[in-house]
C-alpha cells in the first residue's frame, strides 16, 4: 500500500514526533507507516485521515 | 542512571517499576517457600508453601500484560510476532529433547521452556523490530 502521510506532514511543517503525538502512536510507528514498510490498522488510518481533515483514500492507495 | 529512567517513556519507566517490584517478590517468597519446605512436614500447606513461587510469576504476566496494552498497534505486531517465533522454536527445542531420550539423554525439565521462551521473545523482538526501522 501507498501513501503520501510524509508530503502532508511536511506540508503542515509537523516533524514525525508531532504526528505521533496526534493520533496517540510512537514515531517508530509513524515512520515505518511513512517508508511504507508498514499498514496502519483501520483505525489508525481514520485518525490519520481525521488529523489531516482528509478521506483515507486521498492519503493511502493501493498500486 | 535517574536520569536514563527519566529519559524513557512513561509506560516504560512503569514497566521496570512493576517488573522489579515482582522480581523482588519472586525472590523473597521463592527463598522463604524452599526454606519453610524443608521444615514443614508433609500436608496440604506444605503443597501450597511449595507452590507460593507461582504468584509472583502470575504477576510478572499480569505485568507483560500492562505494559502490552499501553502500547502502540506496530509493538503490539511486533511483539505477537515474537512471541509466536519463540514460542515455534521452544517447542522445536523441547521435542528434539523427547525424542534424544530415546538414545539415552537426560530429561528436559518443563522450567527449560519457560526460560528459553522468556530469553527468546525479547531477543526475536529486536530481530523484528529492524525490519521496521
Amino acid at each position: 500500500m501507498k501513501n503520501k502521510l510524509r508530503k502532508l506532514r511536511a506540508e503542515r511543517q509537523w516533524t514525525q514526533a508531532d504526528l505521533a503525538e496526534r493520533v496517540n502512536v510512537s514515531r517508530q510507528t509513524i515512520n515505518a507507516i511513512e517508508t511504507e514498510k508498514y499498514d496502519p490498522s483501520l483505525p489508525l488510518a481514520f485518525a490519520l485521515a481525521k488529523t489531516f481533515g482528509t478521506s483515507i483514500e486521498v492519503i493511502f492507495w493501493l498500486e | 542512571m535517574n536520569k536514563t529512567f527519566q529519559r524513557w517513556p512513561v509506560a516504560t519507566q512503569r514497566y521496570v517499576v512493576e517488573l522489579s517490584c515482582v522480581m523482588i517478590c519472586y525472590v523473597v517468597i521463592l527463598i522463604s517457600s524452599l526454606y519453610l519446605v524443608r521444615t514443614m512436614q508433609s500436608g496440604w500447606l506444605r503443597v501450597l508453601v511449595a507452590i507460593a513461587p507461582v504468584l509472583p510469576i502470575a504477576g510478572l504476566f499480569v505485568v507483560i500484560y500492562r505494559y502490552y496494552s499501553r502500547q502502540d498497534e506496530l509493538w503490539r505486531r511486533i511483539f505477537l510476532e515474537a512471541l509466536a517465533l519463540a514460542a515455534a522454536v521452544t517447542t522445536l527445542f523441547m521435542v528434539t529433547g523427547s525424542f534424544l531420550e530415546n538414545v539415552g539423554m537426560p530429561r528436559l525439565s518443563g522450567f527449560w521452556a519457560y526460560c528459553l521462551l522468556m530469553c527468546l521473545c525479547p531477543i526475536f523482538g529486536a530481530m523484528i523490530a529492524r525490519r521496521y526501522r
